[in-house]
Parts: structure tokens; C-alpha cells; sequence
């Protein structure tokens, strides 16, 4: 079967300069909207850092419409889940609710886009919140390994910091701070609005239209590329009273954009996912190195990352890395066994992905917002068309051509 | 539409067709879990369920991730305190090679040493490792204060180190005969494939699994038998643990037993934590986070389990808040314990719960997830329907009368601390 993710999707650019994508599909009686702004921590000067999670809080502290309070509730009247996340590249809303709210969640997003308040009551409120959940990170051994594994990686101060802020950038955010961000790129040119599920195309553009005509018009400021810069490789540890080591190893990789991604994601299926993988079977299975072990290769609209993630006893953690790095180094021609398992893997993940109106929405936009949508469709043609050669230049460029980079958080 | 049926060894088989990509996704749901072991068995019912996918007569470990993974399958299989689950995701094309390799792990583990020896130190590890989160830390002692080590509920379902340690090869293939049994069992599919052809494999692959013929729920029998480890239950009174830590912040967690989801009342309960702590509009979370700003972590919960549950509310803060914290918590509960919700709360919950429930149904897995559970409590396959009816029906005085007898019984609070 020829699966295209892009079947019935409608692509519109609003007068206003609105991306819009809709993908109508009725067999579930349930709506997902999107949207999908071009802000992250990338875009932050240091001393502002984390303002971009800060503004993804603070647009559901009250509209010029609706009360801080009726936000939450209105979506959780009708059935529905409002939540938000931000990444280093962008920051994303979204509303799942059931058919009839659709339209209040379109107008919903549309005040939050460019009506929050940003009320300097609400962020004298809110800004203990978002303290406690920088501190809980230190609680944490997996998000701190995550904020390690970056400064191990990287060169550039806004790549290698947390996406989250510090405790004193975020402490010294003022609302003029907010409110300048938040005109700087929240505009109808750094915005894609994407929706899928059950509703006429139609009536759906004369909402969007409606809830987001009055959004400023501009265009996407200049995201300044991050650069990927080779520098020797660093091995960072943190000293935290854990029970056992977290690993983290890897390599920076081109931007997401770069046509070397679908033969990363298969090596690091081939290295490292499922149990049959060869970092599992070596590592886990018959060396007794690690509790657990993975890959994964995820791209960015800067420098991307191929990891590898490892739980161990701690005495472990030494002879782990040079195990790590002879394993990779090994990655050369896969088997045809094995290209074909990975192959499988990631299309059935595929698959699976599009399941519910959400994950299309996410996976949709997430393409969409850095105008990669040929690239979604020809995503599996292009993971089933490459060979063995293909994936060894590959693994040549960006795996072999340097050692590894590594972080640790140990007792 | 499912279709269901008994095969001739007694396993309760449920079948949905489903259009679209073109993937099958299962579940098996046995009544073994960590609630049918003796307190020197504790850990037995999770290991087994490791070890299975670990080697049968005909493949090794490695054989049968092999065989799953190439198609791009996934099989796994672990137990709760209630029931022991296997489920995979495959591509239907595959389905025949997958049912092979779930029906060879099922009926011939053969529990290698090496794989015992191996999975063993996994688990002694994990058992470890829980104390690097704060979350299993509280709950962890939460669950032991409020169900005592005798109770099933009360005690981890890893099992203990000194247990885990003791676990022979003797003792995997005594609780899987006894235990990992088609009578005792519910298999559930959803695939695109017509229900007849769907049956057919079921039946090809399941048969050799030798059963009593009885099914988990014979007819006129519609309630599962529980476990006779629920019979032991701690005498209520209110407990108080504080556990100084390596933790930064502070994490507070308090509740009451509830009920399980046998009982009348456990839709009412249901409604109750969706007002109380479940969402960025419940009480709690409005009051403690978006009023006072005291915590970022703000919730409530309750473990669907058989038998009686417990309700637990869970807060992390900066440890200079707990205090005032606490105090704002009890207001919150007093209030609710007094009044209950209002009825406007008990329709925004109850369209929470249809409109949550209908989100996660989208996935094919979830869908054979829910049939199976439904079947393992006798219930039909469609039960969702009848449950989501029950909710409706849930009436302002109803969530008040049990707001207040819940409410009212002794506690459990947690208290996870920086050492000072």
C-alpha cells in the first residue's frame, strides 16, 4: 500500500499572509488545531533566555476576550485538551476537542496568538510556576543528561543552553521583555496553522479567517543559521546522587532540511532500536554493559543530533564509550537483513503515527512550518529506496568523520 | 461491530474489523498478576512475563525479536497488580508470523538460565533505579502505607530484591502452568481484515494452547473472583511518612482509599478526580497553581484496579512552600469534602471523560487495549458505551454524597524532603 500522508490536505495562504493547512477526515467525531509558531530558545538573546517558554505560558493567562480562567475551562467544558510545548525551534499550541467546539477552538487559538494580555499581575503569578519547573529539572536525571548532552554537542551558546532558561534569566523577564517578543514573532509570515479531523474545509477557512484576520501581518524575522562547527569532542559530566549512570553519546548533524536525514533515521534504527538492534545485542545482551540502550536521529531547522542513550551500573560508564564508539565505527554496509528490519520499523512507527487526528496534526505541521511538505510525502519512498552504499557514505560524513561526544550524569 | 467467541481451549476471543492503514494491533489480558503471589513470591508474575519473550523450545531470545522486528512488529508483554498483559502492533500482511511467535511464546517458554540470570539483574536494577525519580519515591512509600506489605496493592509488582534473588527456573514454569492458561485469558484484534479470515488465524495459532475449555467467565458468571491476598486490608488510620531525600524540591502526596472498578460507585469516582485534579480547570490545579502559584506539578489520580483503590493527590514545590501548601491543599479538600461539586462541574467532567476517552480510542491498540479489559472484567467488548452512559447518569448529589464518605476515611500523606 502507498501511504501518503498529504491525501485531502488543503493548503491556503490567508490575504493576511496565514499559512493554513486542513486535512478533513470524518472518521472520528473529533477536531485537532494547531498552531505552530517560529519561536524558540534558537531565537533568544542569552540574557533573555527561556522568554520563549515564558511567552508559551503566559498567552493562556487571558485574551483581550476571554478571562485567563475561561481559557482552560472552556476547552474542558466541551470534552476537549489544551496544552503547549517549546522546542528550540518553535513553539507549539494545540486544542484537541470534540466536532462542535471547532470553531471556538480556531477563535480560541487565534485571540491566544495575537491578543494575550500578557497582564503583569498574571506573570507576577505565574513566574514562581515556571522557577519550580526550572528547579525540578535538577531533580531529574533525564532532563539534566538532555541539557548536558547539548553543551557536550555544541558550540553556540544558544544551542548549547536549555530551552527552559536559567533561574536568573527567567527571574529577570519583565513584560516589556514579553510583549516585544511576542510582536516580533508572532505574525501572520512566522506562523502555520494546521487542522485535521472532522469539518468542511470550507466553514473551517471562514472561521480561521475570522479568528485570525486581525493577526499582525509580517513576515518570519531572519532566524540567524547555528552553526554546527566542528570542535573536539567533549566529554561533560555532572556529579548528581543518582542510582545509576545516564548516558548520552553522539554527533551533530545537519539541519533537518539536509537530504542525508531519512538515511540517519535508518542507521539509527540499524544501530540502535528494537531488540534485535546491534547496540542492544552487543551491549545489553552479550556484553551485560547497560540496563538499556537506543538511537535516535532527530532533526532541526539548525544542527541536528544523532544520539545514543544508555542506562548502566556506574562502574560500566567507562568501558561503555569505546564500546559505543567500535560499534559505530562497525556501521558500515548493513546487512540486507538488517536494512530491511530497520525499514520495517520506522515504517510501521509511521504508520502508527497517523493513527490519531493529533500525531497527523504534529508530524503535518512540524514539516509544514519549515515548508518541508514534499519531503514528509516522499519521506517513505525515500527510506525504501536507500541501499546499503547510500547509507555507508552517509555514515562516513557524519558518524566515522569524528569521535563521538559524550555526557554523563554519575554518582 | 466486534464479533466474540470461545475457542475450544477456553480462550475469550474479541475481533473488530477496521479500515485504513493497513496495521493489526492485539492485546491478551491473563488473570495473573502480581496479586496471585505469595508474599515470597513477590515479583514472579512481572519476571515470567519478561522471561517469555526470552526463549521457547523453538527459538532463542534473540530468534524471537528477530522474527517480530523484521516485519517491523512489536510484542511485549508485562504484569500489573491485576493482570498480566501481552499485546503487539504489526503489519497485517504479518499477521500469521506474529501470532506464531505470540502463540510459541505463550504455550513453550522454555526460561533459559542465561536469560533468568540476565533479566534478574534487570530488574534488581530497576528496583534501584526507581529512587532517581521523585514521583516513584512518594508513591512508592505511598502504596505501602496505605495497603500494608501484605496486600497486593501494597507491595511492588518488580516483587523485592531478596525474592527476585531467589527465583529459580523451577518457579517460571510452575506460575506459567498454572497461571498463563487460555481459561484465564481474553485475546482481543483489531486489523483491516474481514472478521471470518481474521478468526480463522486466530484459531490456527491459538489452538495448540491446551486449556480447560472453560472460559475466563462462563456464562451466568459475570464478575471476575478476586484474588484472596485482597482479603488482607490495614486497619484505617491516619499515617504520616516523611522521607528526608537527595531531592532539591519538595513533593507531597495524600489520599484515601477509593473505589475499584467493580464497584457501583467507581464512575462517580471517576467524575469526582476529573473536578478535583484532573485537568488545568480542576480545583486543584486553579487554586494551588493559577491563583497562589505554589507548585508546578498540581494533580490527582486513581488506579483502575479490581479491587479497592486509592485516590491520590500529588503536589512538587519549592520545600519553603510546602507548608503553606499543605495548608491550601486541606482548604481545597475541606471545601470539596463539604460541598462536592457543583453541577456545572459534573457536566464539564463528564464531557472531559467522553471527549479523553474518544482521543485515545483513535489508535488500534488502544481499541483492542479497551475490548480486552472490558472481557476480563465479563463484560462485553462494547462495554465503553454502557460505562460512558454510567458517567452521564453521575448526579451532583451522587459525587457529593461520595466526595464526602471518601473524603472523610483516614489518610495517607507522603512527604519527600531535601535532607537539610
Amino acid at each position: 500500500m502507498n501511504f501518503n500522508p498529504l491525501q485531502h490536505v488543503v493548503l491556503r495562504t490567508l490575504p493576511n499572509g496565514l499559512r493554513v493547512l486542513l486535512k478533513e477526515d470524518t472518521a472520528w467525531p473529533l477536531v485537532s488545531v494547531h498552531a505552530w509558531v517560529r519561536a524558540g530558545s534558537v531565537d533568544e538573546q542569552a540574557s533573555q533566555a527561556g522568554i520563549a517558554h515564558v511567552i508559551e505560558h503566559m498567552v493562556f493567562k487571558g485574551t483581550s476576550r476571554t478571562p485567563a480562567v475561561e481559557i482552560s475551562r472552556w476547552v474542558e467544558n466541551l470534552g476537549g485538551s489544551i496544552n503547549a510545548e517549546t522546542a528550540r525551534d518553535y513553539t507549539h499550541y494545540y486544542i484537541d476537542v470534540p466536532g462542535a467546539g471547532a470553531r471556538k477552538a480556531v477563535q480560541l487559538l487565534g485571540e491566544m496568538l495575537h491578543q494575550a494580555l500578557f497582564d503583569p499581575r498574571e506573570w507576577e503569578r505565574e513566574r514562581p510556576v515556571i522557577l519550580e519547573e526550572i528547579k525540578r529539572r535538577n531533580d531529574d536525571p533525564e532532563s539534566l543528561l538532555w541539557d548536558l548532552f547539548n553543551e557536550a554537542l555544541f558550540e553556540e551558546d544558544r544551542l548549547r543552553r536549555p530551552v527552559i532558561g536559567s533561574v536568573e534569566t527567567v527571574s529577570a523577564v519583565t513584560r516589556e521583555g514579553l510583549w516585544a517578543f511576542y510582536r516580533e514573532f508572532y505574525s501572520t509570515g512566522n506562523c502555520f496553522l494546521v487542522v485535521t479531523g472532522n469539518f468542511k474545509t470550507r466553514q473551517m477557512l471562514d472561521w480561521i479567517h475570522a479568528a485570525f484576520d486581525a493577526m499582525p501581518r509580517g513576515q518570519a524575522p531572519r532566524r540567524k543559521p547555528a552553526s554546527a562547527d566542528s570542535h573536539a569532542p567533549r566529554h561533560l559530566a555532572l556529579k548528581k546522587p543518582v542510582k545509576q549512570a545516564y548516558v548520552a553519546m553522539g554527533f551533530p548533524t545537519p539541519p533537518s532540511s539536509h537530504p542525508d536525514h531519512e538515511a540517519l533515521d535508518l542507521l539509527a534504527a540499524v544501530l540502535g532500536e528494537g531488540r534485535s538492534s546491534r547496540l542492544v545485542q552487543a551491549l545489553r545482551e552479550k556484553k551485560k554493559l547497560v540496563w538499556s540502550v537506543s538511537a535516535a536521529n532527530y532533526g532541526h531547522d539548525g544542527p541536528g543530533i544523532f544520539s545514543i542513550f544508555a542506562e548502566c551500573p556506574f562502574p560500566k560508564r567507562r568501558p561503555l564509550r569505546p564500546a559505543v564508539e567500535r560499534l559505530v565505527n562497525a556501521l558500515r554496509r548493513p546487512a540486507r537483513s538488517e536494512l530491511a528490519r530497520a525499514k520495517n520499523m520506522i515504517r510501521n512507527a509511521w504508520l502508527q503515527g497517523f493513527e490519531s487526528y493529533h500525531q497527523q496534526a504534529s508530524t503535518l505541521g512540524l514539516y509544514a512550518l519549515d515548508g518541508q511538505l514534499d519531503r514528509l510525502k516522499a519521506y517513505l519512498p525515500r527510506i525504501s529506496a536507500l541501499g546499503p552504499d547510500e547509507l555507508a557514505e552517509v555514515a562516513e560524513r557524519y558518524l566515522h568523520a569524528r569521535p563521538l561526544s559524550s555526557a554523563v550524569i554519575e554518582a | 461491530m466486534w464479533n466474540n467467541w470461545v475457542l475450544p481451549n477456553g480462550l475469550t476471543c474479541f475481533y473488530k474489523q477496521s479500515a485504513g492503514v493497513p496495521l493489526a494491533a492485539a492485546t491478551l489480558l491473563l488473570r495473573s498478576g502480581s496479586a496471585c503471589e505469595a508474599i515470597s513470591q513477590a515479583g514472579l508474575a512481572s519476571l515470567t512475563a519478561d522471561l517469555m519473550l526470552q526463549g521457547t523450545r523453538r527459538r532463542s531470545s534473540l530468534r524471537i525479536a528477530e522474527a517480530v522486528e523484521a516485519v517491523g512488529a512489536s510484542l511485549g508483554a508485562s504484569a500489573t497488580e491485576d493482570y498480566t498483559e501481552m499485546g503487539f502492533s504489526a503489519p497485517v500482511g504479518s499477521l500469521a508470523r506474529i501470532l506464531d511467535v505470540a502463540a510459541d511464546v505463550l504455550t513453550e517458554p522454555s526460561f533459559p538460565s542465561a536469560e533468568i540470570r540476565k533479566e534478574s539483574a534487570d530488574v534488581l536494577a530497576s528496583l534501584e533505579s526507581r529512587k532517581d525519580s521523585q514521583f516513584t519515591v512518594a508513591f512508592d512509600a505511598f502504596n505501602a502505607a496505605m495497603f500494608g506489605p501484605r496486600h497486593p496493592y501494597g507491595r511492588l509488582v518488580d516483587g523485592r530484591k531478596e525474592t527476585v534473588r531467589r527465583f529459580t527456573r523451577k518457579d517460571f514454569d510452575g506460575w506459567h502452568r498454572r497461571h498463563v492458561r487460555p481459561d484465564r485469558a481474553v485475546f482481543s484484534m483489531v486489523a483491516p481484515l474481514a472478521p471470518r479470515a481474521a478468526a480463522q488465524q486466530i484459531e490456527r495459532h491459538f489452538k495448540r494452547w491446551k486449556g480447560s475449555g472453560t472460559p475466563l467467565h462462563p456464562k451466568g458468571v459475570r464478575a471476575p473472583v478476586l484474588p484472596a491476598a485482597f482479603a488482607e486490608r490495614r486497619s484505617p488510620k491516619n499515617r504520616r511518612v516523611r522521607i528526608p531525600s537527595r531531592f532539591e524540591q519538595a513533593y507531597l502526596m495524600t489520599g484515601v482509599r477509593a473505589p475499584g472498578v467493580l464497584d457501583p460507585d467507581y464512575a462517580v469516582l471517576k467524575v469526582l478526580n476529573t473536578v478535583l485534579g484532573g485537568g488545568m480547570s480542576s480545583r486543584l490545579f486553579l487554586r494551588l497553581r493559577e491563583e497562589l502559584g505554589l507548585a508546578y506539578e498540581v494533580s490527582s489520580f486513581f488506579p483502575t484496579r479490581l479491587a479497592a483503590s486509592q485516590w491520590v493527590i500529588y503536589l512538587g514545590m519549592p520545600p519553603e512552600k510546602l507548608a503553606i501548601a499543605k495548608k491550601e491543599l486541606e482548604n481545597v479538600l475541606s471545601a470539596f469534602q463539604e460541598m462536592g461539586p457543583t453541577a456545572d462541574e459534573v457536566r464539564q467532567a463528564s464531557a472531559m471523560i467522553h471527549g479523553a476517552y474518544l482521543m485515545d480510542y483513535q489508535a488500534r491498540r488502544r481499541q483492542a487495549w479497551y475490548a480486552a479489559w472490558w472481557g476480563f472484567l465479563g463484560k462485553d467488548p462494547e462495554h465503553d458505551r454502557e460505562f460512558l452512559k454510567a458517567v452521564d447518569r453521575v448526579t451532583p448529589a451522587q459525587a457529593r454524597a461520595l466526595a464526602r464518605r471518601l473524603l472523610a476515611q483516614p489518610r495517607v500523606t507522603v512527604e519527600v524532603l531535601p535532607k537539610k
